[in-house]
């Protein structure tokens, strides 16, 4: 008889995963430049499942709300949980423990051009587990497959499009089955097409493995066809003006600012 | 037969620590069977999917039967697609054949397109200097002023600390055998010619390949990657004339001036040796008065002429070559160096055959 034992140190508190759970929750979070206040006294929660976007004009902190979602940088105060696991005050060794539950898609795609793309997605594996290298092999080539890409496991991303890139950088992402995925921008500089292809995709995944997903975009076409959850930031608010479903901000928001993101309206006509 | 009871969580941490194990045991002699308890498996991610495949594929290799009690509908539905995706045929990159004929075919069509390339690099390049001689107002003066800063002032340092090692290495190497003779005072001539000829055009190229060379790779090289010249090009400017006339300028310009200053302190560092014989300073200076003609330093200087255009040239040429990825200008930058420091060596010989035919 042979028992696997589960108990792995570190790991024993690893909170489950349902439905409905809050699997990030960001308190009294303010952060900022130098000595400038870009965001403050943030409060959200994203539960599991979502596809939970942050929404906002250029400057008002998207992307740096996301960098320390993921921990690269370091909030003023303020508490941000990731499965239960507090980001904030980890040690490195922690932190590495919680990023293993959550994968990053960045703008560029961010992959390493003197590898294959099977090579990138085999990375986090092989670097984080003990699975024998035919096992990592399947893994990541299942991966590619299920983002459309399992023929093109041998080319380098300098031979594939951008869409096809930031398609292998959301396999890398989910190389280690994580339960958050982190997209920065996934639609910005793809055709309408190849966007909505990755709308479908993000649906796919978030349908079949039930991820939750944090997306940071400006595209409405994306916003309207993947979101389930918004919150819109704003600059001079320094933190969220709205949040609700796509369709309810549209409709029945009451914040100018949210109407003339949604209407897309210039400057010069917010009254 | 093996019993073998899974967690309530079979994720990558507790298939990656327990597989080897788990797979002698099952191939451990006596065993006529496998026996798979899932009843507490609520979790399983791909790592545990195609361990439970894995599984059932070596009780087959093995002739072992198998049973699996209590695994859920959902694991059970994902194993299901899971085994039918590893079963489909992958799909390759169709390979080119390969053998040391075609290889060495490529290599050559390689190196017969690169130098193509350089010669057609070159000509632009000398077109471009032409057009700015008939129309001087064009030439970009301040940035060659910026940029002779980085080439030239910049590398003063290293220039310095190298070459007055090579003048003391040269002057004490030297020795040992001129005091054999009694000609310790030929030192101060030996060191005095091949600097001023050989060593001080030389080295003081090379560290420019290593330094100037390389930076430009990786800086147009960047430039490519982030497709500003790209930006360059559809704004209607020639990234040659905008980018490669100034950096050229910049390091033909400085190069002569850094030899001289590599040749100064060369010889301060010989000096220092020379007057550690024993010999006073006069006479080393007077050595190497005697020793050293015009057409010495004239055609050291030319040398270094050719060696900053050579280095400046090849750099941006190399970075201009980038492929679209941050590797790639690793690679140019690499190329850049050790294009520059071939076309030295190579120009190197040519002018020593010239020489030797001149008299000079």
């Amino acid at each position: 008889m042979v028992q696997i034992s589960d108990d792995n140190e570190g790991w024993t508190n690893k909170p489950g995963v349902n439905a409905g759970d809050v699997a990030i929750d960001v308190r009294e979070f303010t952060t900022g430049y130098e000595d400038r206040v870009l965001l403050e006294d943030l409060n959200f929660s994203v539960h599991h499942g979502e596809i939970f976007i942050i929404l906002g004009g250029s400057g008002c902190g998207k992307s740096t709300l996301l960098k320390h979602l993921i921990g690269l940088y370091t909030p003023w105060s303020g508490s941000i949980r990731i499965l239960g696991r507090e980001l904030t005050q980890a040690s490195e060794k922690e932190l590495n423990e919680i990023r293993r539950d959550f994968g990053v898609m960045y703008q560029s795609g961010a992959l390493f051009g003197s590898m294959t793309i099977l090579e990138n997605v085999c990375l986090p594996l092989s670097e984080w587990t003990e699975l024998p290298r035919k096992v990592i092999n399947d893994i990541a080539y299942w991966r590619l497959s299920l983002v459309g890409l399992g023929e093109f496991s041998d080319f380098y991303p300098s031979e594939i499009s951008g869409g096809m890139r930031k398609r292998a950088a959301i396999a890398r992402a989910m190389a280690l089955d994580p339960k958050i995925l982190f997209l920065d921008e996934p639609s910005a500089g793809l055709d309408p097409i190849t966007s909505a292809d990755l709308d479908e995709l993000i649906l796919k995944l978030s349908h079949q493995l039930g991820m939750t997903f944090v997306v940071v975009t400006h595209e409405l076409d994306s916003v309207f066809n993947i979101a389930t959850r918004c919150i819109m930031l704003d600059k001079e608010a320094r933190g969220i003006i709205d949040d609700g479903p796509p369709l309810v901000l549209k409709n029945e928001s009451t914040h100018p600012k949210v109407r003339q993101f949604f209407g897309r309206q210039s400057s010069s006509r917010l009254t | 037969m093996a019993h073998i009871r899974l967690p309530a969580k079979l994720d990558t941490d507790s298939v990656g620590r327990s597989w080897d194990r788990v797979f002698q045991f099952i191939k451990a002699p006596g065993i006529s069977g496998v026996e798979l308890d899932a009843s507490r498996l609520e979790f399983c991610d791909t790592a545990g999917l195609s361990f439970l495949s894995s599984l059932k594929n070596q009780a087959v290799t093995h002739q072992l039967p198998m049973t699996m009690k209590g695994l859920s509908g959902e694991i059970a539905s994902r194993l299901s697609t899971f085994e039918d995706f590893l079963a489909t045929e992958r799909l390759e990159r169709p390979t080119q054949p390969s053998n040391i004929f075609i290889s060495t075919g490529k290599s050559l069509h390689h190196l017969a397109k690169d130098f193509q390339e350089q010669i057609m690099f070159l000509g632009e390049l000398l077109l471009h200097f032409a057009s700015t001689i008939r129309n001087p107002g064009s030439f970009p003066v301040s940035e060659v002023w910026r940029l002779a800063e980085k080439v030239g002032v910049q590398a003063l340092g290293i220039v310095s600390l190298i070459s007055f090692l090579i003048g003391l290495i040269m002057a004490f190497q030297s020795a040992i055998t001129m005091k054999l003779f009694g000609a310790e005072l030929y030192v101060a001539d030996l060191v005095g010619i091949s600097l001023v000829r050989e060593l001080g055009p030389l080295m003081t190229a090379i560290l420019l390949a290593g330094r100037t060379g390389a930076a430009f790779a990786a800086e147009l090289g960047t430039m490519k990657v982030n497709e500003e010249i790209d930006a360059l090009t559809t704004m209607g400017l020639k990234p040659v004339k905008f980018l490669v006339m100034s950096r050229v300028t910049a390091t033909v310009l400085m190069a002569p001036v850094l030899t001289a200053y590599a040749d100064l302190m060369g010889l301060v560092g010989g000096g220092v040796v020379f007057c550690s014989f024993g010999f006073p300073l006069v006479t080393y200076m007077h050595e190497l008065d005697v020793a050293i003609k015009v057409v010495d330093y004239v055609g050291g200087t030319a040398k270094a002429f050719v060696f900053g255009f050579l280095v400046a040239a090849i750099g941006c040429l190399r970075g201009l070559q980038t492929r679209n990825s941050a590797s790639s200008v690793g690679e140019s930058t690499t190329s850049a160096v050790v294009s520059g420091i071939v076309l030295i060596v190579v120009a190197d010989g040519i002018f020593s055959v010239v020489y030797y035919y001149l008299g000079i």
